[in-house]
């Protein structure tokens, strides 16, 4: 499938007087794919709104090219489009936001119709559209109310109805579920694979929890210190992370986080060693700590266990405690490497520090 | 009513209602001379305030020249006490009015005194809608007539009531002063013909009624504040 997005070899540089420069995004390529919903994850300041700002060029790059849909947005250091078209075009590109950013002094119908002030469509034809996005979002009794009175779920509903308005080809979602609480970020998440599933939405979706991109994402990129790290298929990623920043966010869910700092792993005796144990779906019957007790007689002991689905297919973590003498310790990894389990060694400290 | 007054406050009653100095003619002074300059030192104060938001650093049409000679103008113009700006403009206010004293007169000084303080107010309430709705709205094609008309003023409509509110007041204030050039109103009945007469009466009800205006205006404009804000704070 053609790419709908294109960032190439993408810097945005912020100087400001005195001050030495901020390399926010560094020699980023990024393409994005027609329909796939593609997680950009990474650490707060890591640079991933600046670098989804330069899709719609709410943020001029320094260097590289900007393409989405078939045209050059941003080359060889210049806007490549009039600003009437980049209007025309950012309305191909909704975008939505931590914090909705709703206008308050609107109904929220008339937030959906500020959206199509451009469009040609009558005014009847605008109450109809309005209230069919709004529909769309299970917000239509709510047309006539101001966002104030919504909640922060409700509130993010209609902008995504705005966002939507003028059915764009391509949402962006900056952190657009960190401030709901679980539920509602869930129910919001759902939302946004169902309208992938049905209109074929591109979505890029920011975030810097991962749960939110396990539920929802096919594609991921991990962002460290302005530049990408790794990016590929996320079960691909997901089970064969290469950068130790990656392991710990497949990995490092919150729960299993705290699950093991709770067992105070700083104490880890000479013949202990921890290990994450990721399997995917054909292994999940399988019982990997049985095995490891009958072939290398270790004493195996499981401190956190989880299995979820990615995409559509269940994927198995656990950590697990082996007790044995080195040479035993040494096999573990060998073992279960040849069971297609995927193993990571973590050391003392390895995971749980940022 | 008329008796009580004539036996209370007998040099009230004396200046009658018309005429020169008569209070029906005072406070109509005051009250022309408010809405004359609200209109036009508000116009001017707005565009003022809007053109400093949008052409700040970081702003929707980004523009350091004109930003830099709309904030120099306000600044210079909020520097002048207003007593000798009246003086200090009165062969530009010939020009325009073609008098230098007199109620016409002081429209001009008015206007000019009160456009800085309030082109400053309205920058402070532009400034207090959240850049993120500005944002939203580019993302979502929308023009930058668009984005002064349907986010910024819209959105700070509450604000900008409410600034509307304390600049109209000043202004009242400020209609006393120009009674300097002859230019009559309440504030000049009460230094004219109350305070160098030693009539402290008439002091007085200038006095009050001055008050009552302010607190007409600051009821209207707290009602109106209230009705319009939506905001979550
Ligand atoms: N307008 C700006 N001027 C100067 N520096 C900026 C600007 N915008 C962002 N930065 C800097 O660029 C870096 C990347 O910021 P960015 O907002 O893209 O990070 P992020 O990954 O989105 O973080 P978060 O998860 O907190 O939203 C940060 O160091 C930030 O301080
Ligand atoms: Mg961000």
């Amino acid at each position: 499938m053609a790419d709908i997005i294109s960032l190439d070899h993408l810097s945005v540089t912020f100087q400001q007087d005195k001050e030495p420069a901020v390399h926010a995004v560094s020699d980023v390529t990024l393409h994005v794919e027609k329909g796939d919903i593609f997680g950009v994850v990474g650490y707060s300041g890591a640079g991933k709104s600046t670098l989804v700002r330069t899709i719609n060029l709410l943020q001029k790059p320094t260097q590289g090219t900007v393409k989405v849909a078939g045209k050059v947005l941003f080359a060889d250091g210049q806007q490549q489009i009039a600003k009437k078209d980049l209007q025309a075009t950012r309305r191909n590109i909704g975008m939505i936001f931590q914090h909705f950013n709703l206008l308050n002094e609107n109904t929220v119908q008339d937030n959906v119709i500020f959206a199509l002030k451009h469009s040609d469509l009558s005014d009847d034809e605008l109450e109809n559209k309005s209230l069919k996005l709004l529909d769309m979002v299970g917000l239509k009794d709510k047309a006539q109310a101001y966002p104030v009175q919504l909640s922060g779920g409700e509130q993010q509903r209609v902008a995504i109805a705005r966002a939507l308005a003028n059915d764009p080809e391509i949402l962006i979602s900056d952190e657009a579920t960190s401030a709901l609480d679980p539920r509602n970020t869930n129910q919001i998440l759902d939302l946004l694979k169902d309208l992938n599933n049905k209109l074929g939405l591109t979505i890029v979706l920011i975030t810097h929890e991962m749960d939110a991109v396990k539920r929802v994402a096919n594609k991921i990129a991990v962002m460290q210190k302005g530049q990408i790290i790794e990016q590929g298929n996320l079960r691909d990623v997901y089970l064969r992370p290469k950068k130790e920043l990656t392991r710990q966010f497949v990995g490092g869910s919150l729960a299993a986080m705290e699950t093991l700092k709770a067992f105070n792993l700083g104490a880890l005796a000479p013949n202990e060693q921890l290990f994450q144990v990721v399997f995917s779906a054909a292994n999940v019957t399988k019982s990997v700590i049985l095995d490891l007790y009958k072939q290398l007689h270790v004493d195996v002991s499981m401190l956190y266990g989880n299995i979820e689905v990615l995409g559509n297919e269940p994927v198995g973590t656990m950590f697990i405690l082996v007790k044995g003498d080195p040479d035993q310790l040494n096999q573990v990894q060998t073992l279960l490497k040849g069971e297609n389990v995927e193993v990571t060694k973590i050391d003392d400290r390895g995971i749980w520090n940022d | 009513m008329t008796e009580l007054i004539t036996k209370y406050l007998p040099n009230v009653a004396n200046l009658g209602w018309g005429g020169d100095s008569g209070w029906g003619t005072a406070i109509w002074q005051t009250l022309f001379m408010t809405f004359w300059p609200a209109v036009f030192g508000g116009l001017l104060g707005m565009i003022f305030g809007v053109i400093l938001v949008v052409t700040k650093p970081g702003g929707i049409m980004e523009n350091r020249f004109w930003f830099g000679l709309c904030d120099k103008i306000v600044s210079l113009f909020r520097a002048i006490p207003f007593i000798i700006l009246l003086a200090f403009i009165a062969p530009f206010t010939q020009l325009i009015v073609g008098t230098q004293i007199g109620t016409t007169a002081a429209l001009v000084p008015l206007s000019l005194g009160v456009f800085p303080f309030y082109a400053r107010q309205v920058q402070v309430a532009l400034e207090s809608v959240d850049n993120g709705k500005v944002e939203a709205a580019l993302a979502l094609g929308a023009t930058n007539t668009d984005i002064i008309f349907d986010v910024y003023l819209r959105e700070a409509r509450s604000e900008l009531v409410r600034v509307s509110t304390v600049t109209l007041i000043s202004l009242i204030g400020l209609t006393a002063m120009a009674g300097a050039i002859g230019a009559g109103g309440l504030g000049n009945t009460a230094i004219s013909y109350g305070y160098n007469r030693f009539n402290n009466d008439v002091t007085l009800v200038a006095t009050i009624l001055v008050l009552l205006l302010v607190l007409i205006v600051q009821l209207v404009g707290d009602w109106l504040a209230k009705r319009l804000n939506h905001q979550d704070r």
